[in-house]
């Protein structure tokens, strides 16, 4: 476990500079308060604002409060969701929408969406990639290059909008977007795992067809066993590792589609509020957002090298160390 | 198999299921561009804050969009004591959401919640020259003071939303989320995120009164705003049946409404424009104080041409304002768009001894007006065509906020700037309009409204200063006269009054609020 | 040449049934390919049989054809895309002919394969137990525990030390010889009657070499069961296979019993294999190495593939090539001088 402690270690200074860019980059573009209030704003109701919002206090000190507070998971105020502008004694519990609740009220959904988009894209790609290598120079092989290459080149903006326009305008079968019952989820869904289908069901063409060639799939055949076993399980858990990896990387970009998927949809994921957030202008809120969606990233990582271990024996947590 | 072909077939039941409790019985859905950022009371002196809590908290009184009169809400009579104070009388019976009673104390003390200064709401934009406080006279009589001299009172009386004294009080983080007014629809739920929604209130004082404001009784049981940032994703709600209104749509929309069936869009003036702010007499370049220079770019521009650019637009009548407003002077004509004459004029000014050598007007915009990129490059590609240099430049609100203020015309002196924004006039009255875009400058004013103005002229303010006291007829002739000066003198060049649109559901008909409110009570059945 | 008969004796040690009608048998078998470098013949027109109990030897370079052969026989290789021709007959049944589902019921259960590579051969991301089991399993129908039994009873007779403990380990824990080992115990899962051994010590050292060989025959005793031996090491097939045949660039040189095949080998082929063996009298003398390479099969020559590297080639051996003649019971050769080397050897 050194191994994961060590990386633990550099995730959290990874966390920390991506903070500290957020937190000094927001400060630079302005004065929150003249954006909050306008142009026309009076020098007193800016002045008033600024005490209220603690942004008269030294810059290190407000950044060191705030560094304080995310030891403790005290992500800040909102400035703008909530009361955070007014006086903080006027309420018992000390005024303004945590940020961290705001986070936390919409980060099940992102996964929510996330997974079912990673994880349906992953099955489906995994299947046409595996039939795409079972079969080379098919039809079938030819379908699954032209359905993936269009998947990863497809903007997944127009592909939502194309989806909304088809599935929800034309059609009537889905609603074009919000969030409630299990049916919601599938029109964005679809439009955010479009890239990771065609990604993986790429890679996972191209591993297969390596690892349809090698000699234990000869020796599992000779043997007996079902092709169908032989690809599902023979093959393509050693095509694993380069499908996880692409994977990983996908779920990176899974999290950046999302923003624009989350929009278009009108899906409440952390995507949304990141958009909201920089609309806002809310900085705390946009700190909290982006550093979430880099916590997501820390972790998915994470679980890609822990997948790997899985996948290939020979790969321990320990050895990769070195 | 059996097993894989059940659990097809309870699949498509189940989508089929979904599909049919899409469209929830009587509710009425209204598709928003934008999630607010709280239900407060002090959000509805703005639709944009949060569109349709007009429909839940109710002000004192209201425009009416015709006349343009003050008509009675929650106050069913009121009268001018002096130029600080206002006498409201109250309706009789009328109760908040949660059952507390409409009274002269609750209304105090919406009235000093939203304006207190301390609690730095956004309606401080809106503010006058002094603070303002409530008093009970009686149960039902409430008089308005301001500190300093207010003519407006009336005005930002209409824009004070009325809540429960009882939530302001004992829990006041709920006034953020959990509205309680007196309107027809109480607040139900707020799904962070997705949509927030409000019941019919059947105990609505406005089912029994016969001086209700709007078109109708709502009878809808339910009514939910979606918020949906994509202009084409609020349009798909409307062509696939799943809202009722479509707030905001873009023109391409509104184009293709006419082709499509089950919708149209309505369009109608809106109380916001886009102005070309030109630096004046303010540290400004003063090659931009000649006066043929000034003229030659307000010639310089195709308004026609901005208009279309804009989709949803139309030319000023060379005015900041719409002809329902106190003040509109009918005579006035949109500067004629003539880059002949504006070239004539700048070899003019040149042959006089103007060098125009190392002058290079800015166009600067912010980015979240609507098509500012193509407006910018087109106003200064207009410009540049009559021989004056031009650079554009695109901002972001926090960068360009600070620029709009004095203190910074100061820093950037001497200064070429030609600020493109969108702005809105409160209330249909030249008064705001006037004083904030053109009388000059005073650092020491508490309001600071007139912070954004870039021309000092002493007998302008002078004159606007009186017509300010004045009201009725006398108003209107004295600010009709003040827009004719302006305009002779070439000071802000409007460049585009916005339309405002809907989308609307085939079978319902919508009746502009007075100030771009969503009411219910405006929308009826078209058969 | 006494001491390797005397040596095979030792080893297999029981008899085969001369008379008894063969098991499986081969004939005319042709597998060809389309390469980018122009159509290939990798077999041409081969034809053996193999008895119940048998050890029957392939021998042959590599490229020499041996392996595609076997490899169609399993169904390994189909056509399309290699253009296969002639029988396999199991039973009385020609097995080409049979719809790929009916084929695959036959590999494990009728005939099994053991590859040169053992490791490359075993799944390297999974377990052993799951290796020698699965397939057990899943034709057998039996459950997880049964057949991870069954997994330790191969393992077992495999001499593969404290198999339960290891039924988790993973291919790259084991040795060499251990990998061939557990390579046996998967081929015998589903008790095949024909197992094919794809040179099964090559890639082992000596000492593992004899060990992993003993263990064969030893099964094959055990089992009656028939084993086709593929190597390109003469001196492995002399220990333990009954008759022999020798491939020469994708056609048969010679077959014959092992016996005449060492006393009388009558294919120029033969002959000089039999004397670049390394002899347990003549440790120290230089082995006699073939000269010349064998052919490309896209650049086969005309008449006898073999007669560039032949000490017997005549002109003739260019222009005709040399068809399989009988020449005793059980020894047939092509060559068209085998008759007078044949000859000429037996008066060694």
């Amino acid at each position: 476990m050194p191994y994961l402690v060590r990386r633990a270690g550099h995730s959290a200074i990874m966390l920390l500079v991506v903070v500290s860019f957020v937190f000094f980059a927001g400060r630079m573009i302005g004065d929150p308060a003249i954006v909050m209030l306008g142009a026309s704003a009076s020098d007193t109701a800016l002045e008033q604002l600024r005490n209220n919002l603690g942004l008269n206090d030294p810059l290190l000190m407000q950044y060191f409060r705030y560094v304080g507070g995310l030891v403790q998971g005290d992500l800040g105020v909102s400035f703008r969701y909530g009361f955070a502008q007014m006086p903080a004694e006027r309420f018992m519990d000390g005024g303004g929408t945590p940020v961290m609740g705001l986070v936390l009220a919409r980060l099940p959904q992102t996964l929510y969406l996330a997974a079912v988009a990673l994880g349906g894209a992953l099955a489906l790609a995994l299947v046409m990639g595996c039939l795409a290598a079972m079969y080379p120079r098919s039809w079938i092989d030819h379908l699954v290059n032209v359905l993936s290459l269009a998947s990863v080149s497809v903007v997944q903006f127009w592909l939502g909008l194309v989806l909304i326009v088809l599935f929800a305008v034309h059609l009537g079968w889905l609603p074009t977007g919000g969030y409630g019952s299990w049916y919601h989820v599938i029109l964005p869904a679809l439009a955010l795992g479009a890239r990771p289908l065609g990604r993986v069901a790429q890679v996972t063409r191209s591993a297969m067809l390596d690892e349809m060639a090698r000699p234990y799939v000869a020796a599992a055949r000779a043997k007996g066993l079902p092709e169908h076993r032989i690809v599902s399980v023979h093959a393509l858990k050693n095509a694993g590792i380069p499908v996880v990896t692409i994977t990983g990387d996908e779920l990176v970009q899974l999290v950046t589609g999302a923003i624009l998927v989350e929009t278009v949809f009108g899906w409440p994921g952390i995507g949304h509020l990141l958009v909201e957030a920089l609309n806002n202008r809310d900085l705390p809120v946009l700190q909290g957002a982006i550093l979430a969606v880099a916590t997501l990233v820390i972790v998915v990582n994470l679980l890609v090298d822990i997948t790997y271990t899985y996948l290939n024996p020979k790969v321990s947590l320990s050895s990769r160390e070195n | 198999m059996k097993t894989r072909q059940t659990a097809l077939a309870i699949t498509l039941a189940g989508v089929l299921a979904g599909v049919t409790s899409l469209a929830l019985a009587d509710t009425f859905v209204v598709a928003v561009p934008q999630e607010p950022q709280d239900l407060a009371a002090q959000g509805i002196y703005k639709e944009i804050n949060a569109p349709g809590l007009r429909n839940v908290i109710e002000p004192l009184i209201m425009m009416d969009a015709d006349s343009g009169d003050y008509v009675p809400v929650l106050a069913q009579d009121w009268e001018v004591i002096d130029d600080t104070s206002l006498r409201l009388h109250l309706r009789e019976g009328v109760v908040f959401h949660d059952g507390t009673p409409m009274d002269a104390e609750a209304v105090a003390t919406s009235i000093e919640f939203v304006w207190d200064q301390e609690n730095a709401f956004t309606i401080q934009e809106y503010a006058g020259p002094g603070r303002i406080s409530a008093e009970v006279e009686d149960d039902l009589t409430v008089v308005v003071h301001s500190s300093e001299p207010d003519p407006m009172l009336d005005f930002r009386m209409s824009l004070t939303g009325i809540t429960s004294q009882d939530q302001i009080e004992n829990n006041p983080s709920a006034h953020f989320t959990q509205p309680l007014g007196t309107g027809p629809y109480a607040f139900e739920d707020w799904d962070q995120g997705s949509s927030w929604s409000a019941v019919r209130n059947d105990d609505w004082w406005g089912r029994a009164a016969d001086d209700v404001y709007g078109q109708n009784i709502p009878d809808y049981d339910r009514v939910r705003f979606e918020f949906r940032t994509e202009s084409s994703s609020r349009m798909a709600m409307i062509m696939a049946g799943e809202a009722d209104i479509v707030v905001s749509p873009q023109s391409s929309d509104c184009e293709r409404a006419e082709r499509l069936d089950g919708f149209s869009c309505v369009t109608g003036p809106s109380s916001q424009y886009i102005y070309g702010r030109l630096d004046y007499s303010l540290f400004a370049d003063e090659r931009l104080e000649d006066p043929r220079i000034r003229a030659a770019i307000f010639h310089a521009l195709s308004y026609e041409g901005l208009a279309d650019i804009l989709g949803l637009a139309s030319v000023p009548q060379g005015q900041l304002g719409t002809p329902d407003m106190t003040g509109f002077n009918d005579a006035l004509e949109q500067y004629a768009s003539d880059p002949q004459r504006s070239m004539e004029l700048v070899q003019q000014a040149q042959a006089d001894g103007v060098n125009l050598n190392g002058l290079r007007v800015e166009v600067m915009g912010r980015d979240d007006t609507p098509r500012i990129g193509e407006l910018v490059e087109a106003i200064g590609a207009m410009i540049e065509a009559v021989g004056i240099p031009t650079r554009q430049n695109v901002q972001t609100p926090a960068v360009a906020n600070p620029r709009f203020r004095i203190s910074e015309y100061k820093a950037e002196a001497p200064r070429a700037m030609m600020q493109v924004h969108v702005k809105e006039n409160p209330a249909p009255d030249f008064g705001l309009n006037l004083h904030s875009n053109y009388a000059c400058p005073d650092l020491d004013d508490p309001s600071g409204v007139s912070r954004s103005s870039v021309f000092c002229d002493e007998e302008f303010d002078e004159r606007l200063h009186e017509a300010l006291t004045l009201i009725g007829e006398e108003r209107h002739e004295a600010m009709q006269e003040l827009n004719a000066f302006l305009h002779e003198r070439y000071v802000i060049i409007p460049l585009a009054l916005l339309d405002r649109a809907y989308l609307v559901r085939d079978g319902l008909d919508l009746t502009f609020g007075p100030d771009g409110r969503f009411l219910l009570a405006n929308v009826t059945q078209s058969d | 040449m006494n001491a390797m008969t005397e040596a095979r004796t030792r080893v297999t040690g029981d008899r085969v049934d001369v008379s008894a009608a063969p098991i499986m048998s081969v004939e005319g078998l042709s597998v060809g390919f389309d390469t980018p470098h122009g159509p290939v013949q990798a077999v041409d027109n081969v034809s053996w049989s193999i008895r119940k109990g048998e050890t029957l030897g392939i021998i042959g370079e590599s490229g020499s054809g041996k392996s595609v052969g076997l490899e169609t026989i399993m169904g390994l290789i189909t056509s399309p895309p290699a253009r296969i021709s002639g029988q396999v007959l199991l039973d009385g049944q020609d097995i080409l002919s049979m719809p790929q589902r009916q084929r695959r019921q036959l590999r494990g259960d009728r005939m099994a394969m053991i590859f040169q590579d053992a490791l490359a051969a075993l799944n390297p991301s999974l377990t052993i137990g799951t290796q020698i089991s699965e397939v057990y399993r899943i034709r057998r129908g039996a459950s997880r525990q049964a057949a991870l039994d069954k997994a330790v009873e191969l393992m077992d007779q495999v001499k593969i030390p404290s198999a339960r403990s290891r039924l988790k380990a993973y291919p790259h824990e084991f040795s060499g010889g251990m990998c061939q080992r557990v390579m046996i115990a998967m081929a015998l899962a589903m008790d095949p009657e024909i197992l094919i051994a794809d040179e099964p010590t090559t890639a082992l050292d000596v000492t593992v070499q004899r060990q992993i060989m003993d263990l064969l025959q030893e099964v094959r005793r055990e089992r009656g069961m028939s084993l086709i031996l593929v190597t390109h090491d003469l001196g492995v097939v002399a220990e333990c296979a009954d008759r022999a045949v020798v491939m020469y660039s994708g056609r048969m040189a010679e077959t014959a019993t092992m016996r005449d095949l060492f006393r009388t080998p009558s294919h120029p082929y033969t002959r000089a294999l039999l004397q670049a063996m390394p002899r347990v009298d003549a440790r120290l003398e230089r082995l006699q190495a073939i000269p010349g390479t064998p052919p490309t099969l896209s650049h086969i020559p005309s008449g006898c593939a073999f007669r560039p590297r032949c000490t017997f080639a005549q002109p003739r051996c260019a222009e005709e090539k040399p068809e399989l003649r009988m020449l005793a019971a059980e020894h047939s050769a092509a060559c068209h001088f085998a008759e007078a080397i044949r000859e000429e050897t037996s008066h060694d």
